[in-house]
């Protein structure tokens, strides 16, 4: 039926979404809401925006490769990309349906923060916020990993 | 046979390609454009608005609001005189570059010398989605507590400009000032800081002045 569509949700239930109107707009029942709409402002609607990327992207070089279908999609995030893999997945579940990438697998390579001194050169992987540097003592770090967002292959057949 | 095809192509890329669309028709227009992002309440409409007043007409500005829903902002804004359009996300937590493209018309930009991009209240999503700006501002405001950068780093890492906002509050607030500019600082050090008081207008000159030397480049 056009209009509704049951998806499986990664909060481990089945629920109906309406693909007629943004899905999370208040349409939602209200019992949803502690679940669903807090999460809204810091993440879903966010991941779902990208994963529309991330499908376009996909379609288009399944297409060029004259593909029947794609198995897995690889992906590069790093850690200061405030993507949540989870949703990302859920999104993905649902929206790549009647598309060559139905069912493929969203494969997640995290690559950890590193910064840079700029007093002294020295590179590490802070565990912290405060980007201090552990070997001079300066506060002048530079993100040399973590913005990476990309897609880096498809796997077709 | 399964085959894999390399991709290596930037999930961003289509809105990064629109903001910098939209940053080619700021600057052919002559207008800069500041991206102003924070948490719901830390008074983003109500900076604006000061920041009106405090130019005193040195600067021509404009305003697009991002919310999820209403106008409110923007009649707001608009009683005071700035041209303001608005975007509804409809439940989006972010703007991103298509959404300005297309209220771009809404506004005079030909006679503008400013316009302040107000983004959905949001600490997380906005940083990710570049919108063509010139600059990058956060608010921060002190009841919002000192803690805020280490919650969410890649904010505070990703902007140009941090304005400290409802400074008159630090006499009845637990908000070390120093110390959460260090924190900052150690996450961005080419950070610029405005603490300010839209209530008692402490720190808007400062504000002001530095706005009319960005709009002096154009």
């Amino acid at each position: 039926m056009r209009g509704t569509r049951l998806a499986k949700a990664s909060l481990g239930h089945a629920m109906e979404i309406p693909t007629r109107a943004f899905p999370f707009a208040p349409l939602f029942p209200p019992r949803f809401f502690g679940r669903v709409w807090s999460r809204a402002y810091n993440g879903f609607m966010h991941e779902l925006a990208v994963t529309e990327s991330i499908l376009d992207i996909v379609k288009r070089h399944a297409t060029q490769a004259e593909a029947e279908r794609v198995l897995r999609v690889n992906l590069v995030i790093g850690e200061l990309s405030s993507i949540v893999d989870d949703s990302v997945q859920f999104y993905w579940d649902y929206i790549a349906q009647d598309t060559v990438a139905q069912g493929a697998q969203l494969s997640f390579r995290r690559l950890l923060v590193e910064v840079a001194c700029q007093a002294c050169d020295h590179k590490w992987h802070p565990e912290s916020a405060d980007w201090i540097c552990p070997q001079c003592g300066e506060s002048q770090a530079r993100v040399v990993v973590g913005r990476e967002f990309f897609v880096d292959s498809i796997e077709v057949e | 046979m399964a085959k894999t095809i390399p991709v290596i192509e930037r999930i961003m890329g289509a809105n990064d390609q629109q903001a910098l669309a939209n940053r080619a028709r700021f600057d052919q227009a002559g207008v800069k454009v500041i991206n102003v992002m924070a948490s719901p309440g830390a008074g983003k409409t109500s900076f604006i608005s000061a920041t009106l007043k405090a130019l005193d007409g040195r600067l021509r500005i404009g305003a697009i609001e991002g919310d999820l829903a209403s106008t409110v902002d923007t009649v707001k804004l608009q009683k005071e005189g700035i041209p303001a359009v608005q975007i509804n996300t409809g439940g989006g937590c972010h703007l991103d570059a298509n959404q300005v493209a297309g209220s771009l018309d809404g506004l005079p930009l030909d006679d503008l010398d400013l316009v302040f991009i107000e983004n959905v209240g949001n600490l997380v999503c906005p940083v990710g989605f570049a919108l063509g700006e010139h600059q990058r501002v956060g608010i921060s405001s002190v009841p919002e507590g000192d803690d805020k950068p280490y919650k969410y780093p890649t904010i505070f890492a990703n902007i140009d400009v941090l304005v400290i906002n409802k400074v008159d509050l630090l006499p009845y607030l637990p908000f070390d000032v120093d110390a959460f500019m260090r924190v900052v600082r150690s996450l961005n050090p080419d950070i610029r800081f405005f603490p300010v008081s839209c209530v008692t207008g402490e720190g808007l000159e400062e504000w002001a002045t530095w706005l009319v030397e960005l709009a002096g480049d154009n």
